[in-house]
């Protein structure tokens, strides 16, 4: 039942298997119908949690984070961190900032929100006990204090330009943190964001109302129901009936083809701040040679990737930040020319035998039907210099451990949508080249080193005005084109599918849930 | 392996032997221990083949669930929370032990959502396509087998035969998107997906009962033909009853118990076939759920989802066994009819 | 799945002729061969051609079975997926019902602990969700035709170890056994000299029906996206690929699978006509 808590069972038996065994029969009842008027957003898997703490999926950072729980800030469409909560914030010093709650902020059970619970909510998320995987980003900080009821003081250890970023956790309140490993709060989420948790009656269907107290105004739609859809012809469907409303980067290309034409759905779409790459594992030899990876770069023919497996969702990337973004420095495109990349890999010694592939590369990526299609593309266009390709689709999960271990030649990946500039340090950085002594945490999984590089984009972390980290990650960009230790191939789409009666749905590079807070159903 | 399809040459082997299948010449209770001794075994076995398993398929759930994220996230303190920086004997005994009380978690970050109540939630709608697959089977096989059977050797017989190995040829998969073109889509009559509307369940147990009834009818028909020869049958007709009643009332009833016999040995086939046909319809069920949870690494949940499987395998051969020895006396007597 | 124990069952073979069966399924296994040997006779284009701008079309001259993702054409797919398709199935068969021929005869002639461990095993492979061990395998194993063969051989074998155990359990009774024992032959010799011979006629007629149901289990394991590596030609990764355009490009999807069920066909036709001659309890 929707009003109720979770599922309705005979409370007797829910304490044992053999209990629930019993309980079977009765469960599977037809659901209680939803309030009228409500928005059905479809997503692709089911929040684990909605603790913005806690959360380590999309999904689940999305629901939280952008519906329910915001933060002192949130991430404009271009990367920067602008107020949300808090309505300005001031750096004191080089390593002190200083964040403004707005006045008269509530929660959702219409509760204050003071600079207590802002101390509180980052002291939680800093405590072992609790266990958050988000904690590493907050380790700069050196103390959250309060200095009044609506100021907030943040001192960091040392100057660390990022992480104002990540400011824009979930503020909770201070009350529920009492016991810091309590595992209701994810099953009851109380935040001030523009919806309010309403009910969670199975995995697959969550209930949100608008939330009364909601700082700038109570959404215009009432109720949201998301809904969890795993399988994508089956999201299609719903959206091609009606039964769902709103789908977010939900549904592939080849997929939108057959929506764009169907009556009662839309199509909005914006560039999006996701970036598809190829990247190259240093430790072989032959990929190590720059010619080498210039020929692998000169033999793919994105445009044509992009007009017929995108179909035309998205563009021919540049650089590995999206053009959105603040620090995007643009960089020359490449266009196939397959007799410079011949030319290149003679020059490189690397001539074929005759009728023999001049060596053979092993390209991974993950199985999933549309990717694994996309790279098979690829790997055709790449044989065409002589070089061999051996392509590799494995299961997510081990794709991706094999990747996080460097255990690749060449890699085929998406970043999800890219906000601080700060990740090319994670990624070209020598210091961020993944070991098993850390945990594998680095994203140089290619092992690429240039002191150079590793020099400026220390700098960009503690230059002291933006403009200067800009300069910084210009220079990055420039050296990473001309090094290639990736091969960026182009930006997808942020794409929402959304039924014709739906107004007013703002979409987001980086395929947040943030728009549907200006959304509204129109009367047919 | 065992394919999606309950049928295989080692069952179609066995189709027209099933008159006698009689096992372990043990009696009684002694018998029922022995079986029940066995089969707690087997299910221990097969969760410590998982676990094996588990424990030697790359990738853990941190890294599945952050995909390509550009955020750093503390994964050693993920995987100890997880279990699985333990021994494999005592990850093994914490799920068993968790299992048996109802307190069994999710291997997931945050380790809060509990696996029990989700069972319940896609257990119960494997049975009902199990089920339903099933009515569909017999609705289909019983009159197909019982004809082949009397008109044996004529052109109905091999007909109906031919129809069925065309059954168990066609991959499941594939049927089941025909079966999703034709109704769900050309001609609209059905919901294609999901198990949102009291229709749902249509086209995936005629994906499954089809299936399985190919299987069926040749049981039948081999069953009937057996049944039709014994002297009862032969007897009932020369009293110069009707042909209709001797084949409903006395052969039919009598083939009935080996046919159930085979179906029951089917059990496994029947779960199996399942998995591939919830992932056709989307029908979210317990191979549905299997199938995610090996995806993301939720290993308590894949534990749990395969423990249930093979009990259910194991519950059903014993229930199976038990019923064919209470009812046929050629197996209760001692030394069995081998 | 299990067989019924064949050695304590009581036969009522099928008595009808199969003669119409057994040409049909000729035909059609016949027909799937000469396919998969002269494959580069009868295709149009090679197989492994791309070209993204033709791709899910219908017939045309220079693709006369259309083609599909990527532009691949359909018709040589076919040709060389049977090739696959075939030589995974007859790998799987070899493999799994030599295995498990050996290990349940040696089971059943050795009788004690050793055949109740092995029957243990069996048990446990019996009750695990057969589908599942074959994923897991192919995940550990990684995309590789040796690999899925092993998968697909993982729970194939139980049927031919539980099938050579029974008729060993028979025959070591016998007359010729116990006489040869008498006369001094040791263990491996009876097994291999005896025994075995009078195995063959049933682990035949297995492994016909064993071949078909590698074919779908391989076009299973595709269709989950554990088949062969991207590349090879296979009828299961094929219909995998067309499953996503059934509506605008049935064809993609229809061809390979009338193909699997076709040859699947034709060797359960196959399996029913040689079980009425082999099998000696027929």
């Amino acid at each position: 039942m929707w009003a109720g808590e979770a599922v309705a069972y005979a409370p007797a038996v829910r304490r044992t298997t053999l209990g629930w065994l019993v309980a079977l029969p009765l469960l599977g009842c037809p659901r209680a119908p939803l309030p009228p008027g409500t928005v059905v957003l479809v997503v692709e898997s089911a929040p684990e949690t909605l603790d913005r703490r806690l959360a380590l999926s999309a999904v689940a950072e999305n629901v939280s984070g952008q519906l329910l729980e915001p933060g002192l800030v949130r991430i404009a469409d271009d990367g920067q961190p602008v107020p949300d909560l808090a309505e300005r914030f001031e750096r004191l010093d080089p390593a002190t900032y200083v964040f403004t709650l707005r006045p008269g902020l509530r929660f959702g059970d219409g509760s204050p929100l003071a600079a207590a619970d802002v101390v509180a909510t980052f002291a939680s998320v800093r405590d072992p006990r609790l266990g958050s995987p988000v904690a590493p980003r907050y380790a700069e900080i050196d103390a959250v204090d309060a200095l009044d009821d609506r100021r907030v003081r943040v001192r960091l250890r040392h100057p660390f330009a990022p992480f104002l970023a990540d400011m824009n956790l979930g503020i909770v309140p201070a009350r529920t943190l009492a016991a810091p490993d309590r595992p209701d709060f994810g099953r009851h989420p109380v935040g001030a964001g523009p919806f309010r948790f309403a009910a969670w009656p199975d995995d697959e269907h969550l209930l949100l109302e608008a939330n009364p107290f909601y700082y700038a105004g109570p959404p215009p739609i009432r109720h949201l129901l998301v809904a969890t859809v795993r399988d994508e012809t089956t999201r299609l469907l719903e959206l091609e009936s009606g039964e769902a409303d709103v789908a977010f980067n939900a549904v592939s290309p080849p997929m939108l083809r057959q929506l764009a034409t169907a009556p009662h759905v839309k199509l909005l779409r914006r560039p999006g701040a996701g970036t598809t790459y190829l990247v190259f594992q240093f430790g072989d030899p032959k990929l190590r040679d720059v010619r080498v990876r210039e020929a692998i770069a000169d033999s793919i023919d994105r445009e044509a990737l992009v007009r017929y497996k995108l179909l035309g969702y998205g563009e021919v990337a540049d650089s590995l930040l999206p053009p959105s973004n603040w620090a995007h420095a643009a960089q020359p495109l490449r266009h196939r020319d397959l007799a410079r990349a011949r030319e290149l890999l003679d020059a490189a010694g690397l001539r074929a035998p005759q009728g023999a592939p001049r060596f053979t590369v092993s390209l991974k990526c993950s199985t999933d039907r549309f990717r694994r299609s996309i790279a098979s593309a690829i790997a055709h266009e790449i044989e065409e210099t002589g070089i061999a390709v051996r392509l590799e689709p494995l299961e997510f999960g081990t794709f991706f451990s094999d990747v996080r271990r460097g255990s690749f030649d060449i890699a085929s990946m998406k970043w999800v949508p890219i906000v601080e500039p700060d990740l090319l340090y994670w990624v070209f950085d020598s210091a961020s080249i993944p070991d098993a002594a850390d945990g594998f945490v680095g994203f140089n999984r290619g092992g690429y080193r240039n002191p150079a590089l590793d020099a400026l984009l220390e700098a960009a972390r503690v230059a002291p005005s933006r403009a200067e980290r800009a300069a910084d990650y210009a220079r990055v960009q420039a050296i990473a084109d001309r090094d290639l230790p990736y091969i960026v191939l182009w930006y997808e789409d942020s794409v929402a599918v959304v039924r014709d009666d739906i107004e007013g749905l703002r979409i987001s590079p980086f395929g947040y849930f943030d728009g549907l807070a200006s959304a509204r159903r129109v009367s047919p | 392996m065992r394919s999606d399809r309950p049928a295989k040459g080692e069952t179609r082997d066995g189709a027209p032997r099933v008159a006698a299948p009689s096992r372990d010449p043990l009696l009684g209770v002694n018998r029922v221990l022995r079986k029940l001794g066995g089969a707690a075994l087997s299910a221990l076995g097969a969760t410590l083949l998982i676990s094996v398993f588990l424990n030697l398929v790359p990738g853990d759930p941190v890294e599945v669930m952050l995909g390509d994220r550009a955020q750093a996230v503390d994964v050693a303190a993920l995987r100890h929370q997880m279990w699985l920086d333990r021994p494999l004997p005592e990850q093994v005994w914490f799920f068993l032990r968790d299992f048996a009380d109802g307190q069994l978690h999710s291997s997931l970050p945050p380790f809060q959502e509990r696996i029990l109540p989700r069972l319940a939630e896609v257990a119960p709608r494997t049975l009902w396509l199990a089920a339903a697959s099933l009515a569909v089977a017999v609705a289909v096989s019983l009159p197909l087998g019982v004809l082949s059977a009397l008109a044996a050797g004529g052109a109905v017989d091999r007909m109906a035969m031919g129809l069925a190995v065309l059954g168990i040829s066609v991959p499941s998969f594939l049927a089941g998107h025909v079966l999703i073109l034709l109704f769900g889509i050309h001609l609209g009559w059905l919901p294609i997906a999901g198990d949102d509307a009291r229709a749902s369940i249509v086209l995936p147990a005629l994906t499954l009962g089809l299936g399985l009834s190919a299987l069926l009818s040749r049981i039948t028909r081999a069953a009937m033909l057996d049944v039709l020869r014994e002297d009862h049958v032969l007897a009932a007709r020369a009293r110069g009853l009707s042909e209709t009643r001797v084949v409903l009332r006395h052969a039919l009833r009598n083939a009935l118990l080996p046919i159930l016999t085979v179906l029951g040995l089917q059990a496994g086939g029947v779960l199996t076939g399942a998995v591939v046909v919830e992932k056709v319809f989307n029908w979210p069920g317990l191979g549905t759920w299997l199938i995610t949870s090996i995806e993301k690494r939720d290993y308590n949940a894949v534990r749990a989802a395969v423990l249930v499987f093979t009990l259910t395998y194991l519950a059903v051969n014993l229930l199976t066994d038990l019923a064919y020895a209470a009812a046929d006396p050629r197996v209760r007597r001692p030394g069995g009819s081998a | 799945m299990k067989p019924a124990a064949p050695a304590m069952a009581e036969d009522t073979p099928l008595s009808r002729p199969l003669g119409s069966g057994a040409a049909i399924g000729l035909l059609l296994v016949s027909a799937c061969a000469a396919l998969a040997l002269f494959a580069p006779l009868v295709v149009t284009c090679p197989p492994g051609r791309l070209d993204l701008a033709i791709a899910w079309l219908g017939p045309t001259a220079g693709h006369p079975w259309g083609t599909g993702d990527n532009g691949v054409d359909v018709l040589s797919q076919v040709a060389y997926g049977a090739r696959v398709s075939l030589g995974i199935g007859l790998a799987a068969v070899l493999v799994s019902g030599t295995f498990g021929t050996i290990a349940g005869a040696a089971s059943g002639y050795a009788g004690g602990l050793w055949d109740a461990l092995a029957m243990r095993v069996i048990d446990v492979l019996l009750a695990f969700p057969g589908l599942l061990l074959a994923i897991f395998l192919t995940a550990v194993l990684g995309p590789s035709i040796p690999g899925l063969v092993l998968a697909l051989c993982s729970t194939a074998w139980v049927g031919y170890a539980r099938l050579a155990r029974a008729q060993v359990l028979a025959l070591r009774e016998q007359g010729f056994v116990l006489a040869a024992r008498a006369l001094g032959a040791g263990p491996s010799r009876i097994v291999v000299r005896h025994l075995l011979p009078n195995l063959l006629g049933p682990i035949l007629v297995q492994a016909t029906f064993g071949l078909p149901a590698a074919i779908l289990a391989e076009a299973s394991l595709s269709f989950l996206g554990l088949g062969v590596p991207p590349g090879t030609p296979s009828w299961g990764a094929l219909v995998d690929q067309g499953m996503a355009h059934l509506v605008d490009a049935p064809h993609v999807a229809l061809i390979p699978g009338a193909a699997i069920a076709l040859t699947v066909l034709g060797f359960n036709f196959l399996g029913d006509a040689l079980r009425d001659r082999l099998d000696p309890r027929g």
